[in-house]
């Protein structure tokens, strides 16, 4: 019988100095996959350190997710059952591919043998895997599947959101032996990247909230790791004060350390210092969340965010360096109202990234969306097979001709036309849009951003 | 300088005689041979930039202007002298046929020879009738200035065939003219003369475009232009030794020893450089150490240690600003070599007859590269003769017997026999068949009559033993792997059944609640032929654990060792979070494919069933494994039960299936 447990309790009663424990970061079943470059499980990393700390146990980490030599992610495409996944309806039909992200479980097999053939201890007692989205419980259980096999007399534990959101979902069909549905080790530590041995990942996740994130960026740095991401959800919180702390005390550490903001970069928090800060160019990436409040766009907020950054001697318009997210898949999208917004980031940043929206369970859209929701199979919850689709009134295969329209806008847009959009809803309101503009289109190839 | 008559042989048989030495490589290892001959201790051989030329330059005893004609440009005049004879370091001669000064004549226009040595050389010139008169430089058959000569020569003149001298007074010698002149009328004599050739020194110059371009019928006698001499007094502080320059090499020389290597992978000897493949073929074929790494194979530097005769201290090859000291490649020296296995090398070791011969035989786990090692080199007196070979033994076999010879390299050492006149080609590129000594060797290497045994016979028993053995443990493993693969198929499956929810994932979850057995006499039948094998091929085998590879074969002692541990040999499958050993049954025809026992967590698979004639054994034991857990779920739902089982018969783990 699975049972539930907190945090605590796993670390006080669950785990002892004479354990070994072997944390997974297991791979994701999806049919697609925006992160490729940045995905690591920081709370692992912050576990496994409090583990060889505090607890003195044996720990080790197996990260599916760790990327290849090209800084990407392993895909594969499923087969059999699970080669394509089938959501919606009628004219909202769609048939996604689907793929596996990561590792595959051989090599995770492979890895359990020549471990077990080179190690002088013993197999691991239990095995820890996290979870990063709720919808991607079917790798986790098959994750959970493949260590059983292997190891058969091991503990699984579940950690992340998967078990945090989806409890009672996870206790009937994960077959995992514990899940852990509150709290976490340290909500503002930096993990160890020593966790990795010497497979070291090429970047390391950072923690803003943290004492200890300069020390962690100089740990790192000394192993070989030289970019750095901020996954927060405000990292230009208190002014800007905390990130400005931690840029200038690494500065000079190392001639190619890079900063990469890929979330929580408001364009409405951005101050002029906070503007010079990012023109430096030890900023690699600037990825601004979608400024709006109420469901409108604050395109105040853009004007200026723009305004700093060319004061602050940026080329905003390099679509390298800089872009913004735009919301698709929310509740009540119109069309119209995307393209419109696509507009103002690619005006304000040069170039726009979609980004497909799921609620999360618990929150208020899901609360307020709930009867709704509750028909829907848990795993299409995926933002990628755009949930509420019917709810707007808007098919898949018009959200995916987004993502078309936003490929083709990322490119220099002047000189270059669209034929191949095929009269869609999409294509029509964007033609109409680019003649007010009235741009000179030209033949141009084509790309999917994602 | 003067030109010196040579041979008295028909120039058409000089130019047929040249022709014994191909390729190139092969006539221009006579240099080195005729150096090793020498007793030369080191040898350098210096290739001008654009190959036109090339000098052997060594520090070997050297030779008189008289050897000189007699000895090194002499047709079949060495055979007789030196068949047997050794040098005075004790050296085996290589050169013994006289004809080696031909080698090159096809693949340069001129050959320049410079040499000294410091001997008396005498001779004995017979005349019939007295009174007479004579040049004595005639009699010596070389130009040489009167001046230089005088110094150095003394004659006696001797009643032809006896002791007794003819009177002083009637002999005069005019060093004017230079003549000798005998007044006494006493019949025939002997004049034997004696030159201390401790000054002399000389450059001869061998015209070969102009030989090779006679006619037939062309009289060798009045070419005397054909060999230039010039005999000069020996410069103070010169080194002895022979210095050899052949000049102008063809263009089809040049162009062989320019081309550049081939682009992209290569392997064997000839697709590298043209540079590259004289350096390892003159490696192969002249008496040198062999290269470093003797130590580092046992096996075979045992075998070699008594079995090599006196080499070259060092033979160097410069070209441009690169120079390299030459050591003969050994297949099982090289870096790239597979391992070297005791129970693969034969020692070879013939004492018959009069043969004397020793070395190796080994055979190898995969190909060898570069091709040209495959075979056996056997060396006479230092000197491979020919290429590697399996002496005919190549058209008797056939299948993997005759696929093995490409694992096999080998090196024999003749240390006597096998050098006579009537044993090699004029070339020494062969043996002939009719040689006593070449049929012991035969003999004894690959066996008699149409089956191969002997020495390469043993090797090639080795060779395919160990072919087999690693086959039949590949099929051993590759079949446990396809076993585990089906169980980890349906192991999956139901994870997938179970994380869809909805109906069949209920039926699952009941099923798995259950304890009771539903066995119907499966259980009783013997057990079908898996899991870890008692034997493969002839060998025994041994479990053991956390092993660095799945399996080790232990030739010598004829064991198999299998990691167990691994995955591949677990017969367990894991249903949601339940564990249940698979059994795999001998059952009849009429028994089920497959039976669950809940109480003691077993399924019992019945690889008797018809079913198991329609399909590979991954494809069996998923339907088996499918149909029983789908029957169990379904509870005599027929809709159910199909639905279940053809998700879990669609459902795999691996993407290329």
């Amino acid at each position: 019988m699975t049972k539930a447990i907190t945090t605590r309790s796993l670390l006080e009663k669950h785990v002892s100095k004479r354990d070994r424990i072997l944390l997974l970061n297991p791979p994701v079943f999806e049919t697609r996959y925006s992160w490729r470059r940045w995905n690591q499980p920081l709370d692992l990393l912050q576990i496994g350190s409090h583990l060889k700390a505090t607890v003195k146990c044996g720990v080790e980490l197996f990260d599916f997710m760790l990327p290849d030599g090209k800084g990407l992610v392993e895909k594969q495409a499923l087969t059999g059952t699970n080669k394509h996944r089938c959501v919606g309806d009628g004219s909202f039909a769609y048939s996604y591919p689907m793929w596996r992200f990561g590792k595959s479980f051989s090599d995770f097999e492979q890895w359990l043998v020549v471990r077990q053939s080179a190690s002088k201890t013993g197999r691991p007692t239990q095995v820890w895997i996290t979870s990063l989205c709720s919808y991607w419980f079917r790798s986790i259980h098959h994750t959970c599947n493949s260590v059983r096999n292997r190891l058969h007399d091991v503990q699984i534990v579940l950690l992340g959101n998967y078990p945090r959101m989806m409890p009672d979902h996870a206790i009937e069909l994960s077959g995992a032996d514990f899940i852990v549905t509150k709290g976490m080790v340290n909500p503002e530590g930096n993990g160890s990247l020593a966790l990795y041995g010497a497979e070291r990942p090429p970047f390391a996740s950072l923690n803003l909230r943290s004492q200890t994130t300069v020390s962690a960026i100089q740990r790192a740095v000394e192993e070989g790791v030289h970019h750095f991401a901020f996954f927060d959800d405000d990292i230009c919180r208190d002014n800007g004060e905390p990130l400005r702390e931690v840029v200038e005390k690494t500065k000079g550490l190392h001639p190619h350390l890079r900063f990469h903001a890929v979330s929580g970069l408001l364009p409405e928090r951005l101050t002029p210092q906070l503007a010079s800060l990012f023109a430096d160019r030890s900023f690699a990436e600037l990825h601004f969340e979608e400024a709006s409040a109420g469901g409108i766009l604050e395109e105040e907020s853009y004007r200026r965010a723009r305004s700093l950054l060319v004061e602050a001697g940026m080329n905003v318009g390099d679509g390298d360096k800089t872009s913004g997210f735009v919301w698709i898949g929310r509740p009540g999208d119109t069309l119209e109202e995307i393209v419109r917004r696509c507009f103002v980031v690619l005006g304000s940043f040069g170039s726009l990234i979609l980004k497909p929206f799921t609620p999360v369970p618990g929150s208020d859209i899901f609360k307020q969306h709930d009867k709704y929701l509750k028909a829907i199979q848990p795993e299409d919850l995926s933002p990628h097979m755009f949930p509420f689709a019917e709810h707007n009134n808007i098919t898949r295969e018009e959200y995916h001709d987004l993502y078309r329209m936003a490929a083709f806008l990322n490119e220099k847009v002047r000189n270059r036309s669209f034929d191949f959009l095929n009269g869609s809803m999409g294509a029509r309101l964007l033609r109409n849009s680019l003649r007010r503009e009235a741009w000179n289109l030209e033949a141009s190839p084509l790309s999917i951003v994602d | 300088m003067q030109g010196m008559s040579v041979g008295g042989v028909d120039p058409s048989i000089l130019r047929e005689l040249s022709g014994v030495y191909k390729p190139f490589i092969k006539a221009f290892k006579e240099l080195v041979s005729n150096s090793y001959d020498a007793d030369a201790s080191e040898v350098s051989i210096e290739f001008r930039d654009d190959f036109s030329v090339a000098t052997v330059t060594d520090d070997g005893s050297g030779m008189s202007p008289f050897e000189f004609r007699n000895e090194f440009t002499r047709i079949g005049g060495s055979s007789r002298k030196w068949s047997r004879e050794k040098t005075r370091k004790g050296r085996e001669r290589i050169g013994n046929k006289g004809i080696g000064f031909l080698a090159l004549a096809r693949y340069a226009d001129r050959m320049v020879v410079e040499s000294s040595r410091p001997h008396e050389f005498q001779t004995v010139h017979r005349i019939q009738k007295t009174p007479t008169a004579f040049d004595p430089r005639e009699a010596l058959g070389v130009p040489i200035s009167p001046e230089l000569l005088q110094p150095v020569f003394e004659f006696d003149v001797r009643k032809a065939g006896t002791n007794t001298k003819v009177r002083k007074s009637c002999i005069k010698i005019d060093w004017t003219r230079p003549k000798v002149s005998i007044s006494d009328g006493v019949g025939a004599v002997d004049v034997e003369m004696r030159v201390d050739c401790r000054k002399l020194a000389f450059r001869a110059t061998l015209d070969f475009d102009r030989l090779l371009k006679l006619a037939d019928n062309a009289d060798l006698e009045k070419l005397s232009d054909f060999t230039l001499i010039e005999v000069f007094a020996l410069p103070r502080k010169s080194s002895r030794g022979t210095r050899i320059s052949v000049e102008q090499l063809k263009p089809f020389v040049k162009r062989e020893l320019r081309a550049e290597r081939r682009k992209g992978f290569v392997r064997n000897v000839a697709s590298r450089s043209g540079l590259e493949q004289l350096v390892w073929h003159l490696s192969r074929c002249t008496p040198i150490d062999y290269q470093k790494g003797l130590e580092a194979c046992e096996a075979i530097a045992s075998l070699l240690k008594d079995a090599s005769p006196p080499t070259l201290d060092a033979l160097q090859l410069k070209h441009g600003k690169s120079s390299e000291t030459l050591r003969r490649p050994l297949y099982p020296f090289q870096s790239e070599a597979a391992v070297t296995h005791r129970d693969m090398v034969t020692p070879v070791e013939i004492n018959d007859g009069g043969l004397v011969a020793k070395g190796f035989i080994a055979g190898y786990e995969s190909v060898v590269f570069p091709a040209e090692y495959r075979g056996v080199s056997i060396r006479v007196r230092g000197v491979a003769i020919g290429d590697p070979t399996f002496l005919g033994a190549e058209f008797l076999l056939t299948g993997a017997h005759k696929a093995a010879l490409s694992q096999i390299t080998g090196e024999i050492n003749v240390l006597r026999g096998l050098d006579a006149v009537d044993s090699l080609n004029p070339g020494r590129e062969s043996f002939y068949e009719e040689s006593v000594d070449f049929q012991i060797l035969k003999r004894a290497f690959r066996g008699e009559g149409e089956r191969v045994g002997g020495y390469l016979g043993k090797t090639i028993d080795a060779v395919l033993r160990r072919s087999q053995a690693r086959s039949s443990l590949q099929n051993a493993l590759g079949r446990a792997g396809y076993i585990r693969r089906a169980i980890d198929d349906v192991s999956a499956g139901v994870t997938h059944l179970m994380s869809s929810g909805g109906a069949p994932a209920a039926a699952i979850r009941g099923m798995l609640k259950s304890k009771i057995s539903h066995t119907n006499g499966l259980a009783s039948a013997k057990e079908a032929p898996f899991g870890v094998p008692p034997k493969i091929g002839s060998m025994s085998v041994q479990r053991s654990q956390r092993m660095p590879n799945a399996a080790e074969i232990d030739y010598e002692s004829g064991i198999v060792k299998i990691d167990t541990s691994r995955p591949e040999w677990d017969n367990h499958i894991v249903l949601f979070k339940r564990r249940f050993d698979v059994i795999h049954k001998q059952g009849s025809a009429s028994q089920s494919i497959a039976e669950v026992d809940f109480k003691d967590n077993r399924i019992l698979v019945n690889w008797g069933h018809p079913a198991r004639s329609q399909m590979d054994e991954r494809g069996f034991l998923r339907t088996a494994l499918a149909w029983v857990l789908a029957r169990q779920a379904a509870e005599g739902d027929a809709d159910r039960m199909m639905e279940i089982a053809i998700t879990l018969l669609s459902f795999t783990t691996q993407p290329n299936d």
